[in-house]
């Protein structure tokens, strides 16, 4: 088995004390101490896994969308359609919640807080939204990457167990799926593609622990 | 408590209700004498329930072809001839897809084999996908239909409010959800 990375080390903490503050659906009353050992970390990692990656994701896709916002604002986009504008507020707004939501969700339990975007492809994406010249170029890059994201969650929930995390991730994926298909739409794209075999959704390139850099010294415990 | 079982079973029933309601209006005189891209676009739609349908089928004790009426009533779809227009037909795709989401998202959390959950979250997820497309197209007046939906789109003709009208809220709520007594 390989050593456990910084990474491991921080989700393995985080799910420690977020299981301290919470307890899954399914799990009995808790009426007396438990003769068994508590939860190990490794039990409880799939919950903070998708609440990290969530928050992770959704401070990435608000940084996307800030991105774009500043780019149509320079004139970088060159004259800017209403429905663009229109388009990149109200869903930078429903990123910017779905993120408030996350990191409540780990304060709430105790886990450290997801600051900024510690995801491995973070600055290739950002660097990629700053090249489009055209509201119609940026529509492929935001659309994969709202398509990415609602696959990390249809991924991500289908192994946790706190029903926090659960409700959170799947009332939060259709409405990223519907930005997809949105800006896919306006920009000329075919939006309603048929998903690869198997899937109802095209669940590729879904975002997974491994795709989390190290969180910055400030969040260890 | 509602055994997994129940909850697929709910969902297949508001899938088939969907296939068998959508197949009829798609094909009917109002979508085919929309704006050229609108027929493409209720296919794609309506090809996602059937496969939606098909997969909950897959895993339910008793697949569910033909919906039950209390699912029909809760849907709205009883007075579904009475469409006029294509907003008409836009209101009742919809309808359709937001109670589907929100009858997921109330489902789901219930949900405790892992293989029933992650179906119906990519449920979840085709009906968020159509809800894209239905409420953009629904947002714009039909003189924005026929002027912007090309190929390719032209969103210079469209409204600030036709890009912000593809989720309602920021969050799917479960307020309108169906429960598996509805089927």
């Amino acid at each position: 088995m390989s050593r456990p990375t910084r990474r491991h080390v921080l989700l393995g903490s985080a799910a420690a004390v977020m299981l301290s503050g919470c307890r899954s659906k399914s799990a009995p009353p808790k009426t007396s101490p438990s003769p068994t050992p508590s939860p190990t970390p490794s039990a409880s990692a799939p919950d903070v896994q998708a609440a990290v990656l969530g928050a992770a994701m959704e401070n990435l896709l608000v940084a996307l969308y800030d991105t774009a916002i500043s780019a149509a604002t320079d004139g970088k986009l060159g004259v800017v359609p209403a429905a663009a504008v229109g388009y990149l507020t109200t869903t930078r707004a429903h990123h910017a919640d779905h993120a408030q939501a996350w990191a409540a969700l780990l304060d709430q339990n105790h886990a450290p807080a997801v600051d900024g975007t510690p995801l491995v492809n973070a600055d290739a994406l950002i660097a990629s939204v700053g090249r489009v010249k055209s509201f119609a170029e940026l529509g492929p890059v935001a659309a994969e990457a709202e398509r990415v994201a609602t696959a990390t969650y249809l991924t991500s929930i289908t192994a946790v167990a706190l029903e926090s995390v659960v409700t959170t991730g799947v009332s939060i994926a259709p409405v990223e799926a519907a930005h997809a298909s949105a800006i896919a739409l306006l920009t000329g794209q075919a939006p309603l593609t048929r998903p690869p075999a198997g899937q109802l959704f095209d669940l590729r390139g879904a975002l997974t622990v491994a795709d989390l850099v190290a969180a910055p010294p400030s969040t260890v415990p | 408590m509602s055994s997994d079982d129940d909850l697929v079973t709910l969902v297949a029933g508001i899938e088939a209700a969907a296939v068998t309601t959508l197949t009829a209006l798609f094909a009917g005189p109002i979508v085919t004498a929309a704006p050229k891209p609108v027929g493409p676009l209720a296919a794609g739609a309506l090809a996602s329930h059937r496969q939606c349908r098909d997969a909950l089928n897959a895993h339910v004790s008793t697949p569910v072809l033909v919906a039950p009426d209390g699912i029909v009533d809760r849907l709205g779809l009883q007075n579904a001839d009475d469409a006029h227009e294509l907003a008409d037909v836009l209101t009742i795709a919809t309808r359709v897809d937001d109670l589907l989401t929100q009858t997921c998202v109330q489902s789901v959390p219930q949900i405790s084999d892992p293989t029933l959950r992650a179906l119906l979250v990519q449920v979840a997820a085709a009906a968020g996908r159509r809800l894209g497309v239905l409420r953009t197209l629904a947002a714009m007046t039909p003189g924005e239909l026929a002027l912007a939906l090309g190929p390719p789109v032209h969103p210079t003709v469209l409204s600030g409010h036709v890009g912000s009208a593809a989720a309602a809220t920021s969050f799917v709520g479960t307020g309108d959800a169906l429960s598996p007594e509805h089927a």
